[in-house]
Formats: structure tokens, sequence, C-alpha cells
């Protein structure tokens, strides 16, 4: 029987010193919101959330089973890169809808660097001509590259980042963020705004992004304010069909 | 002023090869990566108006490049014998097409597409 006044820390002891699997899922219990936290952090890159959750969830338990209380590390600490490890396997193995060699991968990353640093170079997108001279490689093989890029339905971990450093997707993982429930969602606006054709846009963010009144931007594009009203009914109609 | 020309079954499984020579093409006038996407993305979305009016078996793209600007107009080609029911959703191809394309136009045959001519330039 689990004494249930026992503090986090003694049922650790407690555990290390006489393993019982009463013990292990009491302790798994009160951890699960690290299993959680971390796997929300996965959400909307392709697999389901309740799959990824699994994944975690076990790995919180071998987590649990393998934690060394005489290291001095809490459990969290130990248990959360493990978990994030099993999280990103799991990606490798059924992340892409279609499986892209290692050497493919290397290039797409290679071309993703280019085109970044071709973009601050010249101040606008490059042309495939221009990042296929980057890269040395033809322009065929770039073009195909993007197309590997944009069928793989996934983004990698791995995938390298740079701006002021360089880092990885998979560093960017962080502390549990309440926004992430709204990903869904903020994802299918940002998409569904790209139907719209820059006036429209403009409109949409003016009002409700930067909370402007109708007649503030009629004012500001010199139209008049049931001209913004009617706009947006019409947009509103793109936007319901889209999402 | 080069002219290339492909024809294709109205089938979704055909819109790749639209897809990949729109890109080529894109790459050859000397477009950003951005812009040969945006090509694709139209060229795919005219064969999708086309193939969705339910009239015809096979769709000619062709493109006319001049200089830096290719213009691209996707006809329907071989009316079937007898039409398979349209889907008149398209609003959101038309969307598309607009966001992505210059000098667009649509043009309909007893409210079924049958015709779409748009403009994109590299630079």
């Amino acid at each position: 029987m689990v004494n249930k006044s026992l503090s986090n820390e003694e049922l650790l002891e407690q555990y290390h010193n006489s393993p019982t699997i009463e013990l292990r899922n009491e302790i798994y219990n009160r951890y699960a919101n690290v299993a959680q936290a971390v796997a929300r952090k996965y959400v909307g890159r392709g697999i389901e959330y309740e799959d990824i959750l699994q994944v975690a969830r076990m790995s919180l338990l071998k987590s649990i089973e393998r934690y060394d209380i005489e290291r001095g590390v809490k459990l969290q600490s130990f248990a959360a890169p493990t978990i994030i490890g099993e999280i990103k396997n799991y990606f490798r193995a059924y992340g892409n809808s279609v499986k892209i060699s290692r050497r493919s991968l290397a290039d797409i990353t290679k071309i993703k660097l280019a085109v970044n640093a071709l973009s601050v170079d010249l101040g606008r997108q490059p042309t495939v001509k221009e990042t296929s001279d980057r890269v040395n490689m033809s322009e065929e093989y770039v073009l195909e590259m993007l197309d590997v890029m944009e069928n793989s339905n996934s983004t990698s971990l791995d995938t390298i980042y740079s701006g002021e450093n360089t880092y990885t997707l998979g560093d960017l993982i962080g502390n549990f963020d309440r926004g992430y429930a709204d990903v869904d969602i903020k994802d299918s606006i940002k998409r569904a705004l790209d139907v719209l054709n820059e006036k429209e846009r403009y409109i949409i963010i003016q009002r409700y992004y930067k909370n402007k009144s109708q007649r503030e931007v009629a004012d500001t594009l010199e139209v008049s304010q049931m001209y913004i009203s009617r706009a947006e009914r019409k947009i509103f109609e793109k936007l319901r069909h889209r999402i | 002023m080069d002219t290339i020309k492909l024809t294709i079954p109205a089938k979704a499984q055909y819109l790749l090869t639209a897809r990949l020579a729109s890109s080529s093409i894109g790459a050859r006038i000397n477009m950003t990566i951005g812009d040969v996407d945006d090509l694709k993305t139209a060229v795919a979305e005219g064969c999708i108006l086309l193939i969705s009016s339910g009239r015809y078996t096979d769709i000619s793209i062709e493109y006319t490049i001049d200089d830096n600007v290719a213009q691209c107009e996707i006809k329907g080609i071989k009316e079937r014998e007898e039409a398979i029911e349209a889907d008149i959703e398209t609003d959101l191809s038309k969307h598309i097409l607009e966001a992505t394309t210059s000098e667009l136009e649509i043009h309909k045959v007893k409210d079924v597409v049958d015709y779409v001519k748009f403009k994109k330039s590299g630079i």
C-alpha cells in the first residue's frame, strides 16, 4: 500500500530502496504532467498528439525505472531529455509520409541555409540559379530537393536555423507554453490569410491584429466605412472557405 | 519567344507532371524560389479548375516565354462524351490564382471553367 502523504522525494527514495509496481505507478501519476508538457511541444508536426503522448508516457515510465536518486538530479530534469529523445526517434521513424534519404536531408539543409543567407545578402529571395551556384549543385537538383522538401510533410527536428547563433529545431523545445493549445487555429488562420490579396490582408491586419476601427482603416485607405464593412464580409467568406 | 506545350489527362494524378514542368520553366526565366513555388501552385490550381469542371478528358498547358515573363494558358481539350458531375466549389482555386499570378483571366462556358490564363515574371 502506497502512503499518499509522502512527498515526491520520499516516495522516490522508497522506490529506490524497494522498487514495487505500486510505488512506480504512484510516482508516474505525480509526474504525468511532465510527459504531457513535453508531448504538447510536438503538436501539429504531422503525428497525432495522442500518439506522441503515448510515446512520452512510456518514456516517463522507463525514466522512473532507470532514475538513480543518488545522482542528485531531479526526476523531471532526468526524464524530460529522455522523453524528448524518444519522441525525436519516433518522429524519425514515422514523421515523414515520404522517406527521405540522409543525403537528401543534408542537401536540403544546405539549400535552406543558402536561401536564408542569400536572402539577407540580396535583400530578396534568391533565384534558383543563384541558389544552385551558392550550393554548387545543378539547378535541376535544387528544384528536385525543393520538391522533396515540400512533400516530406513534416519538419526534421534536426533542421538547422541560423541567426545570431546556429541551433536546431529540437533545441527550441523549452518550457510548457499555454499558447500551444491555439497553435492549430493560428496555423489555419495564417495559411488562410495567404489566399487574400494585399489590400484584404491589410484590412484584416489593421482591424483584428492592430484593433483599428472600420472608420480608421477607411480613412487610411481613403475609402468609405461602408466599403470596409463590405470588404470584411467578403474576406470572411473567403477565410471560411479556406479554414 | 519560346513556346512549351504540355498535354495531360484531366486527372489529379498528373498534376505533378505539370508542377515539375512549371518549376523548370520558372527557373529558366530566373524566378525567385518563392515565385517558382507560386507558379507551380497556380498551374496546379488552374488544372484543378478544369479537372473539376468534369467536361474534358485532357488538358493542354501552354507556356509562352518572352524574355523573363511566362504566360501560361490552361485549356480543356477533348470534351467527354458525357460530362461527369462538375464540382462547382471552385472559389478557393480562384482565390489562390488571384494571389499568385498577374493578368489572370478565367473563362467560363455555361458556368463551367474552360480556360485559364495568367502571367508570372522572373527578375
